[in-house]
C-alpha cells in the first residue's frame, strides 16, 4: 500500500468510457497497424536531442511518439564502490529505471526490480563494445536511463540504447561508433474480416492456405505488443558493421527471424542518421552560445 | 575556418592509414582511420615531408579528466600519516576532473634523495596544495604519486595561524604573517 | 571458478580454436558427454540431474503445487547477484510468454560444490515454452496447479545454461500431477478433491515442445559450443539460441561485451537451431530409455538402481 498518497473512496466505480459507434478495436490485419499512417517497415518518428540535464557530462532525450526517455551520461569517475578490485579496463554501470508513471500500472519506485535490473545489463551489454573502455582504467562511466512514458516494451530498450550511446558521446567519451538499437514484433495475420474475399484467398491461395501468415512490424507499440507472437530487440554499430546485442523471445521460425534481423539492421541504419543529426546540431548550438 | 563538413562523430570514417597517423580522438582499425570522440576533423602536419600528417579530431565536448600515469597533477592533502599522504586529485595536467580522484604520495616517493630521512609531517600538512607526477595507477583505490623532483612539492599551504606561505628553501617556508618558518617539501616556484 | 585468465593461456586457446582442436581434445562443435538422469529425488513431482562430463552439474526439481493463478506473474530472482538474475530472466523469456500460470521458479548457486542454493522463484505462462498451461487449470480463475522449478547447481564447469534448461525439460519429462475431481455446487461454486493414487497420474502436456538452449561463444572469428570455464573467460560474445523440438526458435539473447559481424550472428542462430535441434531429439531417446527401462523393471518387481550422486 501506498501510504504517501490518499487512496479514492472505497466504493468508486471506474469511469464510463463512451466510445463512438463506428469503434473498432485495433486487431492485427496485414499491412495495417495500430497507427493507420505506419507501413509495416516504418518506424515512429524520432525526436533526439543531446543536453536535457545540464550537470550530466552528456545526456540525451528521445521520443517515438509515446515512448519517452531521458538519458544521463557521468563520468569517467573514480570508482566509488568499495570491494571492487584493481581493474586496467573502465566499467560501464547502467542504471534502467521506469517512472512511477511511465507503464500501465503504476510501477513502485524504490528498488530496481528484476525487469530493470535485467534491462539495465542488456544496456551495458549492448554498449559496452562500442566504448573504449581500455583507455579508461580505474574509472566508470554511470549511464542513467529513465522512462517517462513506455509505449512497447521493445522500442523502450531500443530507444534506451540510442540515446545512452549519444549520450555517452555528447560527453565526450572516446567510442568506436556509435550504437543504434530498433525492435521489431512479429504476428500472425488473420485476413480482414471485411476483406476475406476474392481478393486474399486468390492471394493466399498460391501459398498453403493454411500456415498462418506472419508479419513483421517495425517499432511496434504496446498496443500491438498485445499481439505480438514474438518480438526482437537488436543493437548495431552501423559504420564498423556489427551487431552488439540480440535479444529475440516468442516462437519462430528461422527465415523470419533473419528477415527480421535484417530489417532491424536496416532501420538501425535510419536511427544513425538520425543520432549523426542531432550530434551535429548539438555542435552547432555550442558554437553558437 | 572550420565548416560543418568538418563535423565528426564516433565511427565516422576519416581516411586510409597510408594517408594519415592515427592522432588525438582518433582510432585505427583494420586499413581505416576513423573519429572516436565527436568533433572537428583537424590534419596536423609534422615534422619533416615524409612524414605523414596526423588525423586528429578536436572534441566538441571535452570528458572529465582522468590521471595517467607521468601526468602532472595538482591536488589537495587531506590526510597524513607516517607512511603517506593522502591526497584528492582535482586537475590533470591543467584540466579539470568533475570527480576527485584519489591518491597518496608515500614516504619514499617524497624526494629523490635522502628518502630513509623524510619525514611526511615535514613534508605536507592538510590543506596544502601540491603539485606532483602519478608514477603508478596503484591498487584498487588511489593512485600513487611522487614529488621526486624540483619543480614537484608543495605550491601553497597556510600557516598555524592562517597566513599565506611563501618558500623560502627548497624544504622551508614562511608564513607572510607571523614570520613563522615552517617545513615543507617546496616546489621549485615556476 | 576461475576468475582470470593470463595472456599466454588465453593466446592457446584462440589459437587452438582457430584450427578448430579445444584444450580437452573437442573440435569446435562438439558437445560434452551428458550425463542425465530422471526421477532423483523422491519428495518432488518430478526431478533430473545433468551432468556434463568434467564439467557443470545441475539438479533441478519441480514440484506441484495448488495457488490461485494470479500469483507473481514474474519471474523473480531471488538472490541477488548478477548470474541469478540473468539466468532466470533468461529463463523466464525462453520459457514463457502471456498469460495463464504456471510458475517456473529456477534457483542457482552461482558456483562452488553442493548446499548453498539460494532459491529463485518465478512465476509466468508459457506459450513459447510449450507447456499447456489451460491443463494445468483445475477451477478456471481460482484454482490451478502452480509448477515450481527449482535449479541447483551443484558444481560449475562451464555451460551453466544449456545444462539447467536440459534439466529443466528433463524434469518436466519426469513430472507426475496428481488427478483431480471437481464437483459444480452451482452459484459459481465449486469445490475440488485431489486423487490420491500415485499410479493414475497426468503428465504435464505439450512438454515434448519445451525448449532447451544451446548456448554459442564466439572466440576470435570462430564459435564454440559447450565452453569449458577457461574457453568462456576467452569467450568475447556468447549467444544463447533456444530452440524446440520442431526446430522453432524460442529465443535468443546475446551475452558479454562484445559484438558479432552481421553474417556470423545469422550463422550462428542457423547453427545453434541445428544443434538444438539434434541434441533433442538425443535427450528425448536417453529419456525414453530411462522410463521404459524403469517401467520394465517395476513390472518385474525389481528394484529401480539409479546413478546416485557420486557415480561417475
Amino acid at each position: 500500500m501506498d501510504r504517501k498518497r490518499v487512496p479514492g473512496p472505497e466504493l468508486s466505480v471506474a469511469p464510463l468510457v463512451e466510445y463512438p459507434i463506428d469503434h473498432e478495436r485495433w486487431t492485427p490485419q496485414q499491412e495495417k497497424r495500430h497507427d493507420p499512417k505506419r507501413q509495416p517497415e516504418d518506424l515512429r518518428p524520432i525526436y533526439l536531442k543531446t543536453g536535457l540535464i545540464s550537470q550530466a557530462s552528456g545526456s540525451a532525450y528521445i521520443e517515438l511518439e509515446n515512448t519517452k526517455l531521458a538519458c544521463g551520461v557521468y563520468g569517467p569517475r573514480p570508482v566509488k564502490k568499495i570491494g571492487q578490485g584493481f581493474s586496467g579496463m573502465g566499467v560501464l554501470n547502467c542504471d534502467f529505471k521506469f517512472a512511477t508513471f511511465a507503464c500501465v500500472k503504476r510501477r513502485n519506485n524504490t528498488r530496481q526490480d528484476p525487469q530493470e535490473k535485467e534491462l539495465s545489463q542488456i544496456l551495458s551489454q549492448a554498449l559496452a563494445p562500442a566504448v573504449r573502455l581500455e583507455l579508461l582504467p580505474k574509472s566508470v562511466i554511470d549511464v542513467y536511463i529513465t522512462v517517462l512514458e513506455s509505449d512497447g516494451w521493445g522500442s523502450c530498450l531500443a530507444a534506451a540504447i540510442t540515446a545512452a550511446s549519444v549520450a555517452l558521446a555528447h560527453a565526450g567519451i572516446e567510442m568506436l561508433d556509435l550504437v543504434a538499437g530498433c525492435s521489431a514484433s512479429y504476428m500472425q495475420i488473420g485476413p480482414s474480416i471485411s476483406s476475406t474475399t476474392t481478393e486474399t484467398s486468390s492471394s493466399s491461395g498460391a501459398g498453403n492456405p493454411i500456415t498462418p501468415q506472419i508479419q513483421i512490424f517495425m517499432d511496434a507499440d504496446t498496443e500491438e505488443e498485445k499481439y505480438e507472437q514474438g518480438a526482437i530487440v537488436l543493437a548495431y554499430m552501423p559504420s564498423l558493421n556489427e551487431v552488439t546485442h540480440l535479444l529475440q523471445n516468442g516462437k519462430a521460425e528461422g527465415p523470419i527471424i533473419n528477415q527480421s534481423v535484417e530489417h532491424c539492421m536496416e532501420a538501425c541504419n535510419k536511427v544513425y542518421a538520425v543520432m549523426h543529426h542531432a550530434l551535429l546540431e548539438s555542435m552547432k548550438e555550442s558554437k553558437d552560445a | 575556418m572550420a565548416s560543418v563538413a568538418d563535423a565528426v562523430v564516433p565511427g565516422q570514417r576519416l581516411g586510409h592509414v597510408q594517408e594519415f597517423n592515427v592522432g588525438a580522438g582518433t582510432y585505427a582499425l583494420q586499413d581505416f582511420i576513423y573519429a572516436s570522440v565527436v568533433g572537428l576533423k583537424r590534419i596536423m602536419k609534422q615534422g619533416g615531408d615524409n612524414e605523414l600528417p596526423f588525423m586528429t579530431v578536436q572534441r566538441e565536448n571535452s570528458q572529465s579528466a582522468i590521471p595517467e600515469i607521468e601526468a602532472i597533477v595538482t591536488c589537495k592533502v587531506v590526510r597524513v600519516n607516517p607512511r603517506f599522504a593522502s591526497v584528492n586529485i582535482m586537475v590533470v595536467d591543467g584540466k579539470p576532473c568533475t570527480d576527485d580522484f584519489q591518491g597518496i604520495i608515500r614516504v619514499q616517493d617524497v624526494r629523490a634523495t635522502e628518502k630513509d630521512k623524510v619525514k611526511i609531517y615535514n613534508s605536507f600538512r592538510p590543506g596544502d596544495i601540491v603539485r606532483a607526477q602519478v608514477i603508478s595507477l596503484g591498487d584498487a583505490r588511489s593512485y600513487y604519486l611522487s614529488t621526486a623532483a624540483n619543480e614537484l612539492g608543495v605550491i601553497f599551504g597556510t600557516s598555524v595561524a592562517g597566513g599565506s606561505l611563501v618558500p623560502i628553501s627548497w624544504q622551508e617556508m614562511q608564513c607572510t604573517k607571523t614570520r613563522v618558518i615552517e617545513l615543507r617539501k617546496c616546489a621549485k616556484p615556476l | 571458478m576461475p576468475g582470470l585468465i593470463s595472456p599466454a593461456e588465453r593466446d592457446y586457446i584462440l589459437k587452438g580454436i582457430e584450427c578448430n582442436i579445444r584444450a580437452d581434445g573437442r573440435q569446435r562443435p562438439d558437445y560434452r558427454e551428458v550425463i542425465l538422469e530422471t526421477g532423483v529425488v523422491s519428495q518432488t513431482s518430478g526431478s533430473a540431474r545433468v551432468r556434463i562430463a568434467g564439467g557443470s552439474d545441475v539438479l533441478v526439481s519441480v514440484k506441484a503445487e495448488i495457488g490461485s493463478p494470479s500469483a507473481s506473474q514474474q519471474f523473480e530472482g531471488r538472490g541477488a547477484d548478477d548470474l541469478n538474475n540473468e539466468l532466470t530472466q533468461m529463463m523466464s523469456r525462453f520459457l514463457h510468454h502471456t498469460k495463464t500460470t504456471f510458475t517456473t521458479p529456477s534457483s542457482s548457486s552461482s558456483q562452488g560444490s553442493a548446499g548453498a542454493g539460494a532459491s529463485t522463484t518465478a512465476g509466468s505462462s508459457s506459450s513459447t515454452g510449450g507447456i499447456n498451461l489451460s491443463k494445468l487449470c483445475i477451477i478456471p480463475g481460482q484454482q490451478c496447479w502452480i509448477l515450481y522449478i527449482d535449479a541447483l547447481v551443484l558444481d560449475y564447469g562451464g555451460n551453466l545454461m544449456d545444462a539447467i534448461l536440459m534439466g529443466t525439460r528433463a524434469a518436466i519429462f519426469d513430472t507426475q500431477i496428481p488427478k483431480t475431481e471437481v464437483q459444480d455446487l452451482g452459484d459459481g461454486q465449486f469445490e475440488f478433491e485431489v486423487l490420491d493414487d500415485a499410479e493414475d497420474t497426468d503428465i504435464v502436456e505439450g512438454r515434448e515442445d519445451m525448449p532447451i538452449c544451446v548456448t554459442l561463444n564466439k572466440v576470435g572469428a570462430r564459435h564454440i559450443v559447450d565452453a569449458s570455464p577457461l574457453e568462456e573467460l576467452c569467450t568475447e560474445a556468447k549467444l544463447v539460441v533456444a530452440v524446440n523440438r520442431s526446430g522453432e526458435l524460442c529465443g535468443l539473447q546475446k551475452g558479454n561485451d562484445g559484438g558479432i559481424e552481421p553474417s556470423l550472428l545469422l550463422e550462428m542462430i542457423q547453427f545453434g537451431k541445428t544443434m538444438g535441434q539434434t541434441l533433442i531429439k538425443q535427450l528425448d531417446l536417453k529419456i525414453k530409455e530411462e522410463a521404459d527401462s524403469d517401467l520394465a523393471k517395476r513390472q518385474r518387481g525389481e528394484p529401480i538402481q539409479k546413478l546416485g550422486f557420486f557415480a561417475q
